[in-house]
């Protein structure tokens, strides 16, 4: 019975997401939702890569790849977007593999630091090449267009789509969470060693799970780009990437779901702290502090950190 | 390219490597005896400097005794970070990564919220210009560079000869072992966080009257120092001595002659194939 009235309770928050532009056309609430929403997509990626062992600093970059690339194809090639979109994160998830294929073996805090290199040299490479726009970017981003449909500046048409871009999102990483590979990839987390003893392919795995959570953050970013209508090398920043990792973790890393509870509190969050830029920074540092140090499954675990700090008493 | 050109580019990058070489020997040391990483060293440094402003531009105090507030003042921030958070995470560097994570959003954030946004100066502590073959150096570049060779081989010399030094190393190499032999594993690694933040923040308080101060400035020097460790061998001295040379005159000299932004691209290029091919760096000991 408390399956059932689960699942009755996800249908009404999908229904009720459905109906948000119809409930209102304010353009700052559409604005707020589509933030969080690409924020999401974000948090939920990196988590899958974070689950299987491996401590991802240059989300970003694949994110920044999804909206260089469809840019580019828009701009240069002049492809419509329903062709853009799904090129860019299959541009992303491609160069994720070649990437992955050199660097997925190697673990720990050396993968880390790799990774942070090469977030930061895919944004130098922006800044350089006139090709990429240099350190102003590429602007004019032509918006979406799908069979006859032309978005404009209303937020509702981008809404919808990025609604389904993370229910298809999440879809996938769900099922995947369920699936053979989700318990490989906890086995790989735990120990490479003896994954690989049973029979696992971890470099295959490893190299899986990468590419389908750079693929969806490729889609993310080629939406953002059309979305913005501009692009410019911050998308690539390291601190995206960080700030991807804090929502996963401040939400918890146990579930799908502890990313997308935290984008969206944070997001919250941020929104009251809009006018004072620096104290929301110390505010996201502080809580990522308290969170690792006291609350490192983050938001999902806090009822049974709780439950079991009063067993204590 | 003349004598003066070349001379002025191997001064250069003497000092700045000798910046970063202070900067990546506390890095290295957390990393080789606690397996943490820390990316706000970057701002201990920073705090370093911006403690020589109030100390002595506004306070007063003058600069040596600044300095050594300063750096005390800081080692012991960096013993309460320990006590606080890190001393639970030793030995996991992943929480301890992110957590440093979001001490660097702190610290820069309330660096601009009390230093402001303007870029602060502190003035220069000596005066006047030394000229030699042609080549002009001042004078207070000079007394940097040696204050910091100074620290450095202290630094080294504690290390490889005192019993507490040996004691750090009988930690990096196997706590466990160290404990059985009488060694105090608590304070080894509080010791650690003193020294590593003693040596940032003097590097910023040395820094403070050569170039201009803000809050991001540590930024910068704590990425190349993590670039210097990794490439030198993280946990190991010598390496980011070694390492924060090379690395030194590689900016300086591909910055000027090719310019900054492909020098970058070709560190971190150089840094990837590292960690691919040779993870233990130069003269680092092999991963446990």
């Amino acid at each position: 019975m408390l399956k059932l009235s689960k699942h009755w309770l996800l249908v009404a928050l999908l229904v009720l997401l459905i109906l948000v532009p119809v409930i209102t056309q304010d353009s700052y609430y559409l604005g707020v939702l589509i933030t969080m929403g690409v924020t999401i997509i974000m948090a939920v990626t990196v988590r899958l890569v974070i689950r299987t062992g491996q401590m991802t600093m240059c989300h970003a970059a694949f994110f920044s790849m999804g909206a260089y690339g469809s840019t580019l194809l828009a701009l240069k090639a002049g492809l419509p977007y329903w062709l853009t979109l799904p090129l860019s994160g299959l541009l992303t998830a491609v160069i994720a593999m070649l990437i992955g294929q050199a660097t997925l073996k190697i673990k720990g805090v050396y993968f880390a630091v790799a990774t942070f290199a090469f977030g930061e040299l895919v944004r130098l490479v922006y800044t350089k090449f006139s090709f990429f726009g240099g350190t102003q970017g590429l602007a004019n981003i032509p918006r979406p267009g799908f069979f006859g449909l032309e978005f404009n500046t209303s937020r509702v048409h981008y809404y919808y789509l990025l609604l389904f871009l993370i229910l298809l999102t999440v879809a996938v990483m769900y099922r995947l969470e369920r699936s053979r590979f989700g318990m490989n990839f906890n086995a790989i987390r735990e120990s490479d060693a003896l994954a690989e003893s049973i029979g696992i392919n971890v470099m295959r795995h490893k190299i899986l799970a990468f590419a389908i959570a750079c693929f969806f953050a490729g889609l993310a970013g080629s939406f953002q780009a059309h979305y913005m209508t501009y692009i410019n090398p911050a998308s690539a920043s390291f601190w995206t990437s960080t700030y991807a990792i804090l929502y996963a973790v401040v939400g918890g890393l146990g579930g799908v779901h502890g990313p997308i509870i935290g984008a969206a509190v944070l997001t919250i969050a941020s929104q009251y702290f809009s006018s004072f830029p620096f104290y929301e920074m110390i505010l996201y540092g502080s809580i990522l502090v308290l969170t690792i140090r006291f609350f490192p499954g983050g938001l999902l675990d806090l009822p049974s950190q709780v439950t079991r700090w009063l067993g204590y008493r | 390219m003349t004598a003066q050109l070349l001379g002025q580019m191997v001064t250069n990058s003497m000092s700045v490597s000798l910046i970063y070489i202070l900067i990546a020997l506390g890095l290295t040391l957390m990393f080789g005896i606690m397996h943490i990483v820390n990316f706000a060293h970057g701002e201990i440094y920073m705090l370093g400097a911006f403690g020589i402003y109030y100390l002595n531009v506004l306070a007063g105090i003058p600069y040596p005794l600044a300095l050594i507030i300063s750096v005390i003042l800081l080692a012991g921030f960096g013993a309460a970070l320990n006590a606080l958070f890190f001393r639970v995470l030793a030995g996991q560097f992943l929480p301890s990564l992110i957590l440093s994570l979001g001490l660097v959003l702190i610290l820069q954030n309330v660096g601009w919220l009390i230093f402001g946004a303007e870029a602060q100066g502190v003035p220069k502590i000596v005066q006047g210009v030394l000229t030699f073959g042609g080549i002009s150096l001042p004078v207070d570049r000079i007394v940097v560079m040696l204050a910091a060779v100074a620290l450095m081989i202290g630094m080294y010399l504690f290390v490889h000869s005192t019993r507490t030094g040996r004691a750090m190393r009988a930690v990096e190499e196997d706590p466990t072992a160290a404990s059985l032999h009488g060694v105090n594993v608590s304070r080894i690694h509080y010791l650690t966080w003193i020294i590593g933040c003693a040596l940032a923040a003097a590097a910023g308080g040395l820094v403070a009257p050569l170039w201009f101060l803000d809050p991001v400035m540590g930024a910068h020097p704590a990425l190349n120092a993590f670039v210097i460790i990794v490439i030198g061998g993280l946990g190991s001295v010598p390496g980011a001595i070694v390492g924060g040379f090379l690395f030194g005159f590689i900016e300086t000299f591909g910055g000027t002659l090719i310019g900054p932004e492909i020098t970058s691209m070709i560190l971190f290029a150089i840094l990837i194939v590292f960690i691919i091919f040779r993870p233990t760096g130069l003269m680092g000991v092999p991963i446990r």
